[in-house]
């Protein structure tokens, strides 16, 4: 037996209470789909933990043979019952069973040591690691702060994805919802935007928490591994839920995830966190909810379903100075179907959120990955949460996107048009091309402002829209070796100052002349 | 509401001295008689909920042995107290328990038992 065990046996014998103490019990009188309503503890709370005493007429080697202490969650409170939820398997409570109060309203056990594992809404670790070491119980349902507790969003977090970062810059503080059918690479923005932040330095990297709410096991299994490989679970934690969990815990999950990222914002650290998805999230509080026999409106769900979302969204925010000056910033995940933005969860989202980035089915089967469309894709705080070098130049290739958006019609008619609308064209299909980037493959902010500021300068033009991704490419390579300094100056001051901008103006030229052979013309 | 309405009458009857056995089956033939059978357990859990409030049962308490009552007397009895059991009680032998005792009374429990602690011990230590 290892002395860890031993110690601990010790420790929790010491600790032992062996007084005892009053404590109110109920009985289950009924249970059916995971609901049990419990008669006699009149005085329970609304989201209070309750145990269910299974060990009733067992013996003590039968009650250790069961699994793990079963909760439940109290969430009606009746005239005479009360129903309860069952977090766990509900074929372990029968009629009669005993179930006492714990006093405690629904918390999380979290500590540093949560960071880089694998747990269940109840804080359990599920990584086969051992358990989670807690210094605190944060509740899974708490009031968000108010507005004199916050501070005005104005620090940007990088994607790596240079269609975001240039053209809907996301804040850390602020709620960006990523919203599209499915398989168009919702969750690859999210993994993506987590494996980004390597890139910053360590005591600006935000701590990411993924919450997995009714995703098949082997999809989040992938995702961890990604995660492992790129050694971004050193800064991640994910909560994970599967479509095999019962619905209070899916329900739970996007609650536990607010509220581990609440105890290091109030530590004065940066989070993000990520809800994939929401739509699920809402299907499995409808599905709680119809058991729980409340009433159903539109579309089945309950009349609180904005409710649920509002208060999880809220809990997002970027403190104040005197309260530490964390934040946490969310990336809710929405599916649609068939593109419908004007369903009845989507647009309650949408409303709830900072902006919305749109994943478009069409866009992705023609090649353009991410698919986002950038004309319908929102970020409300805009350039504040950008670097300045990063709002020198974005500007030019929002506007050139947006007067290739209202001349893509014209296309067809490519034989009839001027010299001038013709290369209008042409430079916005060679800004779409720079715009793509591969799967897991984010690009730190300075090589993103060099890309964009080269195609602003004079980078594309001789270049055929084919060769665009092999260019900027090459032009990357030769500033990583040649010119290392610059990288550097841009990750530092964050800025293009006079100097720089000369110095990348320069480079340009110099790449153009050793570079002929991209430049031959079709 | 109906249920809570034939639980009143029920203990009503039985406050008059009617006999439970003939008060009961008197209950169970009204209902039949009104179609209203599928309330009949809602009426007896009201039943007894009133008997509780109205401290008319009594506390119940398990030992793991008979020696027990005598060993722990005076704790079962200061349980009793805490849990505002004041008159008789009725004891029942769990071997199960392993040690100690568990004192129920209406809607309270102190469990001083050691297989509660054992397992709650057993938990703690390999969470």
């Amino acid at each position: 037996m290892s002395t860890t065990i031993i110690e601990r046996i010790k420790k929790e014998i010491a600790g032992l209470d062996t007084t005892g103490a009053v404590a109110e019990s109920g009985t289950v009188i009924s249970v059916s789909d995971g609901v049990a309503e419990v008669e006699g503890i009149r005085d329970a709370r609304m989201m209070e933990m309750v145990v269910f005493d299974d060990a009733t007429n067992k013996t003590l080697s039968e009650t250790l043979a069961t699994d793990d202490v079963l909760y439940g969650l109290v969430l009606n409170l009746e005239e005479e019952t009360v129903k309860v939820v069952v977090l766990g398997d509900a074929n372990r409570v029968a009629e009669g069973m005993c179930v006492t109060r714990s006093g405690k309203l629904l918390s999380i056990p979290v500590g540093e040591t949560i960071v880089g594992r694998v747990v269940n809404p109840l804080g359990e670790a599920i990584d086969g690691k051992g358990p989670v070491t807690a210094t605190k119980d944060m509740p899974l349902e708490r009031v968000a702060y108010g507005v004199m507790e916050r501070s005005a969003v104005n620090e940007p977090i990088h994607t790596g994805i240079k269609a975001i970062d240039s053209m809907i810059p996301i804040g850390r503080g602020q709620r960006e919802l990523i919203i599209g059918d499915r398989a168009t690479g919702k969750t690859t923005i999210a993994i993506d935007t987590i494996l980004n932040q390597k890139y910053e330095p360590r005591e600006k990297r935000p701590i990411c928490i993924y919450v997995a709410i009714g995703q098949k096991e082997s999809k989040t299994a992938r995702i961890v591994a990604k995660l492992e490989e790129a050694g971004a679970m050193e800064y991640t934690i994910v909560v994970s839920t599967s479509a095999a969990n019962p619905s209070p815990l899916l329900f739970l999950a996007p609650f536990a995830g607010a509220a581990i990222g609440e105890f290091f914002m109030e530590q004065g650290k940066d989070v993000l966190v990520v809800y994939d998805d929401l739509s699920k999230h809402a299907v499995a509080y409808r599905q709680m909810s119809l058991l729980l026999r409340r009433p159903p409106g539109r579309e089945a769900y309950p009349g609180d379903i904005f409710y649920l979302h509002s208060r999880l969204l809220e809990r997002s925010a970027k403190l104040s100075t005197e309260l530490g000056g964390g934040s946490i910033t969310a990336l809710p995940i929405i599916e649609t179907q068939e593109g419908d933005v004007s369903a009845y969860i989507p647009t309650n989202v949408i409303s709830i959120t900072d902006g919305q980035i749109f994943l478009e089915t069409d866009l992705f089967n023609k090649g353009i990955r991410p698919a986002l469309n950038v004309g319908i894709s929102v970020s409300r705080v805009g350039s504040s949460a950008q670097t300045k070098a990063m709002k020198k130049v974005a500007g030019k290739i929002r506007l050139e996107l947006a007067q290739f958006r209202e001349l893509e019609a014209f296309m067809q008619f490519a034989g009839d048009l001027d010299e001038d609308t013709k290369q209008r064209i042409e430079r916005g299909q060679k800004y779409t091309e720079l715009l793509k980037q591969d799967q897991h493959q984010p690009l730190p902010f300075y090589k993103q402002v060099v890309s964009i500021f080269a195609a602003n300068n004079g980078l594309f033009d001789g270049l055929s829209q084919q060769n665009v991704i092999a260019a900027v490419e090459a032009l990357l390579d030769m500033v990583e070796r040649d010119r290392p300094e610059i990288f550097k100056t841009l990750e530092s001051e964050r800025a293009i100052s006079d100097t720089l901008e000369q110095d990348l103006v320069k480079l340009i030229a110099d790449f153009k002349s050793t570079h002929a052979n991209l430049y031959t013309t079709a | 509401m109906k249920a809570h309405d034939y639980s009143i009458a029920t203990y009503d009857v039985l406050n008059s001295g009617t006999e439970p056995t003939v008060a009961l089956t008197g209950l169970a033939q009204v209902l039949e008689k009104r179609g209203h059978t599928k309330l009949y357990s809602t009426v007896l859990r009201g039943l007894v909920h009133l008997l509780e409030q109205r401290g008319e049962t009594s506390a119940h308490v398990s030992v793991a042995r008979e020696q027990d009552i005598k060993t722990l007397k005076k704790e079962i009895t200061n349980a009793l107290h805490q849990l505002g059991a004041e008159g008789p009680h009725t004891v029942h032998v769990d071997g199960s328990l392993i040690g100690g005792f568990v004192a129920k009374y209406q809607n309270r429990i102190f469990d001083t038992s050691y297989k509660s602690q054992l397992v709650s011990l057993y938990r703690n230590a390999t969470r």
